[in-house]
C-alpha cells in the first residue's frame, strides 16, 4: 500500500475516534431500504450459496 | 470523462458516525456553493445477508440518512468519489469480514460505479476485490425456465470477479467490493 495513503488511513482513524471531534447526532444505525439483491435472495439456502460464492471468489483472488 | 480515484486527494470529514458507518463532508459545486453530503454505510435490509452492507451518499435528509434523488453539479467528481471510496476503505479496514454492495438498479449509478472500477483497476486493486453480480434464471431439463406462480422468472444472483473487459453497455446488475 502507498505509504502516503497508509499514513492518511492512520490519521483518519485517529480523527474518527477523537472524542473532541464533532460527531453526528446519535441516531441508531438503520438498515438500508430493500435493494435488488434482496429481491433475488428468497431463502437461507440462496443466501448461503451466494455468500459461499463470494468467499470462493475472495480465496481464488489471493 | 472517467472518474479517477486518488485517496490522497479527498474532502475533509466534518463529522463521523459510530464505527465509521457514516461521515459528513462539504462538496464544492461548480456554481461556487458548498453542499454538505452524507455518506452512509448501512446493514443490508435482508437479515439473511448479515455481512453485506450498502454504500450510499447524498445531501443529508435530517433523519440519519440521505436524499438519493437530488442532482448536483459537483466541482470534482474525482475528488467526490475518492472521498466516498476512501471512507468505504476505512470502514472495511475496521470491519474486514464485511462486503459492501452498491445496487446497480439505477442505470446512472451502475454506469458510474462500473466506469469507476474499470478506470481505476490498477489503483483500486491494491485495496479491494471488485465483484460484479448478474441475475440468472434456471433452465429445467425440458428447457422451460423457472417461474413463480405469477409467471415471473425466478432470478438468482451469481457473483463473479469484476470483468474489466465488459463495457458500459454490459453493466452488472449489482456491484460489490471487499478488502483484498
Amino acid at each position: 500500500m502507498n505509504q502516503n495513503v497508509q499514513q492518511k488511513i492512520e490519521q483518519y482513524k485517529r480523527l474518527a475516534s477523537d472524542k473532541n471531534h464533532k460527531a453526528h447526532r446519535d441516531i441508531a444505525v438503520r438498515t438500508s431500504t430493500q435493494d435488488s439483491l434482496g429481491s433475488v435472495i428468497r431463502s437461507k439456502k440462496d443466501a448461503d450459496i451466494f455468500m459461499a460464492e463470494l468467499d470462493s471468489i475472495s480465496r481464488k483472488s489471493k | 470523462m472517467p472518474i479517477i480515484i486518488n485517496f490522497e486527494d479527498t474532502y475533509e470529514p466534518l463529522s463521523f458516525g459510530d464505527n465509521l458507518t457514516s461521515m459528513a463532508f462539504n462538496a464544492p459545486q461548480k456554481d461556487g456553493r458548498e453542499v454538505e453530503l452524507f455518506i452512509l454505510i448501512s446493514p443490508h435490509s435482508d437479515p439473511l445477508l448479515p455481512n453485506v452492507y450498502n454504500l450510499g451518499f447524498g445531501p443529508p435528509d435530517g433523519n440519519g440518512s440521505f436524499l438519493d434523488d437530488v442532482r448536483l453539479n459537483h466541482q470534482s467528481l474525482n475528488k467526490l468519489f475518492s472521498t466516498v471510496i476512501f471512507h468505504a476503505l476505512n470502514f472495511l479496514l475496521n470491519n474486514p469480514e464485511l462486503t459492501i454492495g452498491v445496487d446497480g438498479s439505477d442505470d446512472l449509478r451502475a454506469r458510474l460505479y462500473h466506469g469507476m472500477f474499470k478506470s481505476n483497476r490498477g489503483y483500486l486493486a491494491d485495496y479491494f476485490l471488485a465483484i460484479g453480480v448478474d441475475w440468472y434464471v434456471r433452465i429445467f431439463r425440458d428447457f422451460s425456465y423457472e417461474q413463480e406462480e405469477n409467471g415471473h422468472y425466478v432470478s438468482k444472483p451469481r457473483p463473479e470477479p469484476f470483468d474489466y473487459v465488459r463495457d458500459n453497455r454490459d453493466l452488472y446488475r449489482y456491484y460489490m467490493f471487499r478488502l483484498i
